[in-house]
């Protein structure tokens, strides 16, 4: 019987396999990585100076860090085929859709930073 | 019609200028005639050396008529009451002298042992919080020889300057046969003389008021400042004693001050106005400060404002008429500045260029927008009161008066995330488009059907 570690080496090996497959899932984790990084820069840098005050830039960075981060994960979802789905999915529709709905959160984000 | 009706204005009007320059005081007595007598040079300081229209009424036999049929408006400027001994006065009712000093008059009371216990003028006194001792109830002082005799020349005793001024505290004023009374807890009355710790108010068994919580002399001035003052005995006012020690000066001092000659605070002016900095074209580096008033540009959140009060002490009114006004020197005056509750208290200084001028200098208002309530209140035992206010709204900032972000060095962080998150985005999806591989598109031809 498999062990818990066997199936979390098992699981690290698919991903990486994975990702090593095709690029776009990688440069897509990439990215959303870093997005992570910057939202926790943006939370330790308010805790640190103890002062939340120009609350509406906090929340503009804050926030197109998640949203950045959950049109990530939704592009990814729509390129990954799981199992038999071999039906077509419109990849660049897909795409399209992802670049217009990013470019108006940068577009909300830039007005309510002010 | 119109010719009646002009006529009528202007009969109103000239009575008026009349009634301007010369005061018109009512004396009212039941006194005999060489009892009356005794008051020669009371009744001289009142009709020459002031010249009032002095109108000297006795009760005894015919009524007295104080004010007009319909209670509205006063027939004498002012009212001096001599003892009664009488109980009932024709014309004169407890209501009647309430509706007088309501209507604005200031009236003056003589107290006296000989008082009856009854009349009108006690029963107005008990109203407004003033309590004379009953009949023979004399005031004696167990200090000296001769106890019925008061002399007052302690200077404690004298509770009020600016009815009586003995700051120098040498001032001796003397009562014969006095009465005392007790008062009310109301601020609004303001004790001249109290009796020493020695004097005892009684009459045989029965005291009315012991030590010091009697009082020989005693003012009171309602919200509209008309005055009344109560003095314990009528010896002041007689001939034989009116100059003995400062009895003559104390005399014309209360008397001034019930005719509202003396003690009274003019507000020349209530202001605020906002102190704003102004940037010059020419040169960026010199601010220049200018004052706006409310109605140039109403006032916001934060704003520096000065509140000014400019006030003047009646001191004197002299012979003929005209009126002596010195600076007045207080340093607790306050201004208070609320909505509902204060938001602040800030006490007025004095300019030192302008005596007049009284300021708060410049404070910021709070950060707190809605109808805001400049008031100065000002009720001081013996000066009539100054209550002046001024309701203003203040209102927020407008999204546009806010900083912007790029002015805040905290956002300067948040900033650069938001700059950063693009530019990563923009070179993702350059990646992504160059590394991604061509999409092909199936093409389906429509195929033509034949039939």
């Amino acid at each position: 019987m498999a062990t818990l570690q066997d199936q979390l080496y098992k699981s690290v090996d698919l991903y990486k396999e994975a990702i090593n497959a095709n690029i776009s899932l990688k440069l897509i984790d990439i990215f959303s990585l870093a997005l992570v990084i910057i939202a926790s820069i943006q939370c330790i840098f308010m805790i640190v100076i103890r002062d939340s005050y120009p609350f509406n830039a906090f929340l503009a960075g804050f926030i197109i860090c998640v949203s950045q981060f959950a049109l990530n994960v939704s592009l990814r979802l729509g390129l990954v085929k799981f199992g038999d789905d071999n039906k077509y999915r419109g990849e660049r529709k897909l795409f399209v859709e992802y670049i217009i709905c990013s470019l108006v959160l940068h577009f909300i984000t830039l007005h309510y930073i002010n | 019609m119109t010719i009646a009706c002009s006529f009528k204005r202007f009969v109103t009007f000239y009575s008026l200028f009349v009634f301007a320059i010369a005061k018109s005081v009512l004396f009212v007595h039941d006194l005999a005639d060489e009892d009356l007598n005794k008051y020669t040079v009371f009744t001289d300081y009142l009709s020459s050396e002031n010249n009032y229209d002095v109108t000297i009424v006795n009760v005894k036999n015919n009524g007295v008529k104080v004010l007009s049929d319909d209670k509205q408006t006063n027939l004498f400027d002012e009212l001096i009451f001599a003892p009664f001994t009488m109980t009932k006065i024709k014309g004169l009712t407890e209501k009647n002298i309430m509706h007088f000093y309501e209507n604005g008059g200031n009236i003056m009371v003589m107290g006296s042992p000989k008082q009856s216990n009854n009349n009108p003028v006690r029963k107005f006194l008990n109203n407004i919080g003033i309590y004379p001792s009953p009949k023979n109830y004399v005031t004696k002082d167990f200090e000296a020889d001769e106890e019925t005799t008061l002399v007052l020349n302690k200077g404690e005793l004298f509770l009020n300057n600016y009815i009586f001024n003995n700051n120098l505290r040498d001032k001796t004023v003397s009562f014969e046969e006095s009465s005392s009374c007790l008062i009310d807890t109301n601020e609004m009355i303001f004790p001249i003389i109290r009796q020493s710790d020695y004097m005892k108010n009684f009459n045989d068994e029965n005291i009315w008021a012991l030590s010091n919580q009697g009082y020989l002399a005693v003012a009171f001035q309602n919200l509209n400042n008309n005055r009344v003052s109560w003095i314990g005995s009528d010896s002041v006012f007689n001939d034989d004693s009116i100059f003995e020690q400062d009895n003559y000066d104390f005399i014309k001092s209360v008397t001034k001050w019930t005719f509202q000659e003396k003690a009274m605070l003019k507000v020349l002016s209530f202001d605020h106005y906002q102190v704003a900095n102004v940037t010059s074209d020419v040169n960026e580096d010199s601010n220049s400060e200018v004052t706006l008033s409310f109605d140039e540009e109403p006032y916001k959140v934060k704003d520096t404002v000065v509140v000014d009060l400019y006030v003047e002490l009646l001191d004197d009114v002299d012979k003929d008429g005209n009126e002596v006004y010195n600076p007045f020197e207080a340093d607790d005056i306050q201004f208070e500045l609320r909505m509902i509750d204060p938001y602040y208290r800030i006490n007025l200084s004095k300019d030192l260029n302008d005596n007049k001028r009284y300021s708060t200098g410049k404070f910021a208002l709070p950060d707190q927008f809605g109808i805001f309530t400049f008031a100065i209140k000002y009720y001081r035992k013996g000066l009539s009161y100054i209550d002046v206010k001024d309701i203003k709204a203040i209102r927020h900032f407008a999204h546009s008066e806010y900083p912007r972000s790029y002015e805040i060095r905290n956002s300067w962080v948040y900033l650069c995330t938001v700059g950063s998150v693009i530019a990563i985005w923009i070179a993702f999806v350059i990646m992504f488009i160059t590394t991604s591989k061509r999409v092909r598109t199936q093409t389906i031809s429509k195929e033509k059907k034949v039939n």
